[in-house]
């Protein structure tokens, strides 16, 4: 049985026992820490027995002009998870989290191509924009 | 004159409160401000001509459990009479700037496909370039 819980700062320690797949690199202790401590961070884990088998975050943008927005920006189930309703249970829970924290307008981005990313967002009622142009700039290594 | 670029840290609410109106799409609200010059994850940089605000960009860190941090630069903005003279990608380069110094690896904005200034200007920092779609609820793309 799978549960979704919203994790705090003392959670920190389960979040190094994640499944492999859940989080793009390792988890760093004090990143984990400091990611938990921070104000309008917000980190919601699926949990499966003792097993972390899927994350999603989320976070608030201010603007001095203009209500908040909160803004889910990663959502990420272990591969031996997926299809059972664990990246739409975890949005749901992000969309609370979100609605409880970031005031009403809360939004998200996916490729396009993300199947799976596109029906959980559109069967929890989400509006689709139209496509948006991406720039990035990664520090080198 | 020459243009200066000042990055906006607590101390600064008084000058954000005295904008021009047309910098931003709405006046700046008291409180909002105050929780964006609060909040350590935003960042926003200036830019004035003497001492005529002009234009700015603004961003907001993202921590990660599992990797360093990022940042999305949320708005870019220049007011209508000092467009087309560089200031828009002089706010950008610092807050990308910005980002680096607070050790951030990815820095990263999304814009219309059809704006043409805006794609002009991220080209020219040489950023790489996808596209995405947005979900949004509760009106998120109203405004």
């Amino acid at each position: 049985m799978v549960r979704i819980v919203t994790a705090g700062p003392e959670d920190a320690g389960m979040l190094a026992c994640a499944e492999p797949g859940v989080f793009a690199g390792p988890v760093g202790p004090a990143r984990a820490a400091e990611f938990l401590a921070r104000p309008g961070h917000v980190l919601c884990l699926a949990v499966d027995g003792a097993r972390v088998v899927g994350q999603g975050m989320g976070l608030v943008l201010h603007y001095p002009d203009r209500p908040e927005q909160f803004w889910l920006n990663e959502l990420t189930v272990a591969p031996d998870w997926r299809g059972r309703g664990i990246g739409k249970l975890l949005a749901g829970r992000l969309l609370d989290e979100g609605r409880a924290r970031g005031g009403p307008v809360i939004w998200v981005d996916a490729d396009p191509g993300n199947a799976a990313a596109v029906a959980i967002y559109t069967s929890l009622g989400g509006a689709r924009s139209g496509d948006l142009t991406v720039f990035e700039w990664r520090a080198p290594e | 004159m020459t243009l200066t670029l000042k990055r906006l840290g607590p101390e600064d609410l008084a000058l954000l409160l005295a904008v021009p109106e047309d910098l931003l799409d709405n006046p700046v609200d008291a409180d909002q401000a105050r929780a964006f010059l609060a909040d350590p994850g935003h960042e926003m940089v200036l830019a004035l001509m003497g001492d005529e605000v002009v234009g700015f960009a603004s961003g907001t860190i993202l921590l990660h459990p599992d990797k360093k941090p990022s940042m999305f630069i949320n708005e870019v903005g220049t007011r209508d009479e000092w467009l087309r003279q560089g200031i828009g990608k002089a706010v950008t380069h610092r807050l990308i700037e910005v980002a680096r110094e607070r050790g951030c690896k990815g820095v990263w904005l999304g814009t219309e496909p059809d704006n043409d200034a805006a794609l002009a200007l991220y080209r020219s920092l040489q950023g790489d370039e996808i596209t995405i779609v947005g979900f949004g609820w509760d009106g998120a793309f109203d405004g």
